[in-house]
């Protein structure tokens, strides 16, 4: 029953069945014809409309064009919005442009096509009853084209801006055409009008006009300038050129043009022409002339080919190309040429081997390998790479380079398959030695976002360092045409590391703001960490800070935290014809500590050291300022210095250094063993030669002074001491009951040779100036030695109270500290009936010792003691 | 005085020796550090460890050497000097010396 009724049901309404499917059939029909024309798809799905994530058209096996997010809003008329549409490099033959297929009304809107060597345009399309309608545009440019399919008829018009095509061309170019395009039969005319065409930042503007005929398949082209127009780089198209060309599909027939442009670099002219009417060759030539372009090219050229005759150029930044093989390029919208040429930079040259250029259109290639060999810088440089060079990028083996010499070798290998657009990503690898010392890294790089980044990781050992200092350099970078950045993080570390005795502490050296570098230098902010030094007898504490890079400039700023110690220091790069180097300022204040001294033989105590210098280096190091310290305390061990202020002058010369204090060194105390107050003098030093001038100090109350002193020095120089008061001399018993008084005041000359490690007397002389009073008081050991011998006795006697009026002293002491005097005394003694006496003694002792005892008195009383006088009192 | 004043020296410079006597004597068994002229060790064999050792040392011997100049009236280096020699002399055979023209020579 049910089967009965479903039968009679199928054949009643069997036409509408048929009806239903129809529309199954055709698009299956659409789905079939749209494979075999090879269209293909990826992600269908449907949200009010049909759409697709992808699709594409393969011909001969390759994707001619790829279709992104496109979507089918409506069916009547056929309504598409496609996000992009890509037509890549794919060689499908040469064939003639024939007139779009019947399709049924649709609108078409691209928000993007990418056609190689063009920037993207958003497109849209229209057609109506046959009649195609299209548009497109990129930025401020527009062209619209109107085509009639039934009557063949084209019109097309739009404005260019040249901006829209290089960033910086100036001007406009307004074009219109119109023509018949049927199959087999493409005709038309275009005129084209520039209008104020130049170049940002040259004065020149120029209108321009080109017209282009296609008619029965044969072409003509005239191009004008009405004036010298700017190109770019200061070069600028002088005259009017013109250009005519003409021919068949099957070649130029006609070609002529005569171009005279010149720029800084110098002068290029450009010459074609046709030998004869209608025999479809000719020749020309390009000329080079100028400061850094020199060279001929003879040219011929025929209905299918242009040939560049065997030449040498040389061209700017001392580059220098030929080949010595013509080189043929086929004159039509396709072919190829093989090219065997030779680019020389100074040692170094690059050579094709294999080498094949190769165009379609607008998109050309070259493939084949390239050799470089040469010298640079004193190194030797070997490499090559073998591959292919399109609009996409380069494709092929690594390149490799390798760079040798004495010490150093280091190869770096470029792989290049991702080296394509958009990405145009690459891991160079680099690794070699200096000698021991391996190098070795890698350099990351690719394009995104309009700019090329990718980062440097390198280790390494400084080739100083005996042991330790390894090197790792970590720098993520940016940049673009002529300004790269070293990112934030950017760092240079050095490990602990010996440098002969010293033990360097790590060393970081990092990048806290983005370093732009260019072409002007570098700029940007960069700190130190440095964890200080230590050698066996000396250490210098962590030093961080700050410097500030500026083109050629920059300043530091150092701080020594554990002393306290600040260094600003200031610099500029100097350039003298080819000579190079640096100058700049130096400040330095520090506070003085005993650790400072630590490798000396003197501990500083305190005082305060400041500075200001120029400096400059330029094959070698110069430095000329001021320093000065004040409140100074230092010893020599048992020897104090206290008070000391003064400043000079210091000059650093390839010869040395030289301090010139600038005002008297003055320091308030040096203790002695006896202390001298208000030491004052004048130095000059080249460190090992010491001139002290002026010198004066004021000593057991009185003074020594001398004109000039040199240490060392073999020569004996004039001291003269004055008033010093032998009171202060007894004093220095330092015994509450002291066994010798004196009085009165002495002075006179003492020669003092200053040799490196000691000090010696000739001929010294002291006297009295004025009465001297000599009491030598009742002690056990007086009245000891005056009990053994009568003679004592009376000359204890006389000396216990005498009154000089003439006191001599003789002096003479040698290297080793020991004092020969030779004294003389003429007195009387009050307590003798004012008995006059004379007394000549002679008395050696080593002085050095009395003064480092710091008991000179009980020395002098021991000495009396001790020793039976030459000659007695009389 | 003066033979206080040296055996106060060779007191303290021996003192010194003790504090670091398991490291500094297995440094100058191990030929990486020797006594000098001038009263302070020296690096033969350049180290790290060494440096440190001799540094810390030298910095201990040079306050030592200080305490006696002030207290005897002489030089840092002539107390240094004096003590150099003394610590020469009591070196042991097959450490290394410095030589007064510079040279490393084992004892």
């Amino acid at each position: 029953m049910n089967m009965g009724f479903r039968l009679a049901f199928m054949r009643r309404y069997r036409w509408l069945i048929m009806l239903a499917l129809l529309p199954l059939g055709v698009a299956l029909a659409v789905v079939a014809t749209a494979y075999v024309l090879g269209l293909r798809v990826q992600g269908v799905g449907w949200q009010n409309g049909l759409e697709l994530t992808q699709w594409y058209r393969l011909q001969n096996g390759c994707v001619s064009v790829i279709g992104g997010r496109m979507r089918l809003t409506d069916w009547h008329p056929v309504t598409i919005r496609m996000a992009s549409m890509r037509l890549p490099k794919c060689v499908t033959g040469t064939k003639e442009l024939t007139p779009p297929p019947w399709t049924p009304p649709f609108d078409l809107s691209i928000d993007a096509v990418v056609i190689p060597d063009l920037p993207p345009m958003a497109v849209t399309v229209h057609q109506r009853d046959q009649r195609w309608q299209a548009r497109a545009s990129y930025r401020r440019s527009k062209a619209t084209a109107v085509y009639d399919r039934l009557t063949g008829r084209w019109v097309a018009q739009g404005r260019i801006q040249g901006a829209d095509i290089v960033s910086k061309l100036l001007g406009t170019l307004d074009f219109t055409g119109q023509g018949m395009w049927q199959t087999n039969r493409l005709d038309g005319a275009l005129t084209a009008q520039g209008h104020q065409l130049g170049y940002l930042g040259q004065p020149q503007r120029s209108d321009a006009t080109l017209s282009a005929k296609l008619a029965a398949k044969q072409w003509r082209l005239n191009a004008a300038l009405a004036s010298p127009m700017a190109l770019g780089g200061g070069w600028i198209l002088e005259g009017r050129p013109a250009l005519q060309a003409g021919g068949g599909l099957d070649g130029v027939q006609l070609l002529r043009l005569d171009l005279h442009a010149k720029g800084p670099q110098g002068r290029a002219q450009l010459t074609l022409n046709t030998q004869g009417s209608g025999v479809a060759r000719g020749q020309g030539r390009l000329t080079l002339t100028g400061p850094e372009l020199a060279g001929t090219v003879p040219l011929t050229w025929t209905r299918q080919t242009l040939s560049l005759q065997p030449a040498a150029l040389s061209l700017p930044q001392g580059l220098r190309l030929s080949w010595p093989n013509p080189v043929v390029l086929p004159l039509a919208l396709a072919g190829e040429s093989t090219i065997s040429a030779e680019l020389q930079y100074q040692g170094v040259r690059v050579k094709t081997v294999d080498s094949l250029l190769s165009w379609q259109q607008a998109r050309w290639g070259w493939q084949g390998r390239l050799d470089l060999t040469g010298n640079a810088a004193g190194y030797k440089l070997a490499g090559g790479w073998q591959g292919r060079v399109d609009t996409d990028g380069l494709s092929g083996e690594p390149a490799s380079l390798t760079v040798s010499g004495s010490a150093l070798t280091v190869t770096l290998r470029l792989p290049v398959a991702e080296f394509r657009a958009p990405g145009w990503n690459t891991q160079a690898q680099f690794s070699g030695h200096y000698r021991n010392y391996p190098i070795d890294g890698v350099l990351d790089a690719g394009y995104t976002r309009g700019r090329w980044q990718g980062s440097l990781e390198g280790r390494s050992r400084l080739p100083f360092y005996a042991q330790g200092g390894s090197l790792t350099v970590t720098a993520p970078w940016y940049g673009n045409a002529g300004q790269w950045f070293l990112g934030s993080g950017s760092r240079v570390t050095i490990t602990e590391g010996l440098i002969e005795t010293v033990l360097v502490k790590p060393i970081a050296v990092m990048v806290s703001t983005p370093v732009r570098l260019s072409a002007q230098g570098v700029f940007g902010a960069i700190r130190v960490d440095a964890g200080g030094a230590v050698a066996t007898r000396w250490a210098v504490p962590g030093i961080a800070g700050q410097l500030f890079v500026s083109g050629r400039q920059g300043q530091a700023s150092l701080r020594l935290p554990a002393w306290r110690s600040e260094l600003a220091l200031t610099g500029a790069l100097l350039s003298r014809g080819r000579r190079t180097g640096a100058q700049g300022e130096l400040t330095v204040s520090t506070p003085l500590f005993a650790a400072m001294s630590n490798g000396f033989g003197i501990t500083l105590q305190k005082g305060m050291l400041t500075g200001q210098a120029r400096w400059q280096w330029q094959d070698h190091w110069q430095l000329q300022g001021e320093m000065a310290v004040s409140d100074l305390a230092l010893n020599w061990g048992g020897i104090l210095a206290s008070g000391g202020q003064g400043a000079a002058h210091i000059e650093l010369t390839q010869t040395g250094l030289l301090l010139t204090s600038t005002g008297p060194f003055r320091l308030a105390e040096l203790g002695v063993g006896t202390p001298m107050r208000n030491v004052r003098m004048a130095v000059q030093s080249d460190l090992s030669r010491w001139h002290f001038i002026d010198v004066y100090a004021e000593v057991l109350g009185g003074t020594m002074s001398a004109p000039a002193l040199q240490w060392p020095s073999a020569q004996y120089q004039p001291v003269t001491v004055s008033h010093i008061d032998l009171a202060e001399v007894a004093a220095l018993q330092n015994d509450p009951n002291p066994t010798v008084q004196l009085a009165g005041r002495v002075g006179g000359q003492l020669p003092l040779q200053l040799m490196k490690d000691s000090l010696a007397v000739q001929g010294g002389l002291i006297r009295n100036e004025g009465p001297v009073s000599l009491k030598v008081f009742p002690s056990a050991g007086v009245s000891a030695m005056g009990q053994s011998n009568r003679a004592v006795q009376l000359a204890l006697d006389t000396l216990s109270n005498l009154e000089i009026h003439d006191l001599q002293a003789r002096l003479a002491m040698q290297p080793d500290g020991w004092l020969d005097a030779a004294v003389t005394i003429k007195g009387q003694s009050p307590q003798q009936n004012r008995l006059p006496v004379v007394l000549n003694y002679t008395h050696r002792e080593n002085v050095l010792e009395l003064l480092r005892s710091l008991r000179i008195g009980d020395e002098i009383a021991r000495g009396v003691m001790d020793r039976r006088p030459a000659d007695g009192p009389r | 005085m003066k033979t206080t004043t040296r055996l106060a020296a060779v007191l303290l410079l021996v003192c010194s020796g003790l504090v670091m006597a398991l490291d500094l004597g297995s440094a100058k068994a191990q030929g990486l550090v020797g006594e000098q002229p001038d009263g302070y060790l020296g690096v033969v064999k350049a180290s790290p460890d060494a440096i440190g050792l001799a540094a810390d040392i030298n910095a201990k011997r040079r306050a030592a050497y200080e305490a006696i100049a002030k207290k005897n009236g002489a030089t840092l280096d002539q107390v240094a000097v004096l003590a150099g020699q003394k610590a020469i002399e009591m070196s042991s055979p097959g450490a290394y010396v410095k030589t007064p023209g510079g040279q490393w020579v084992k004892k």
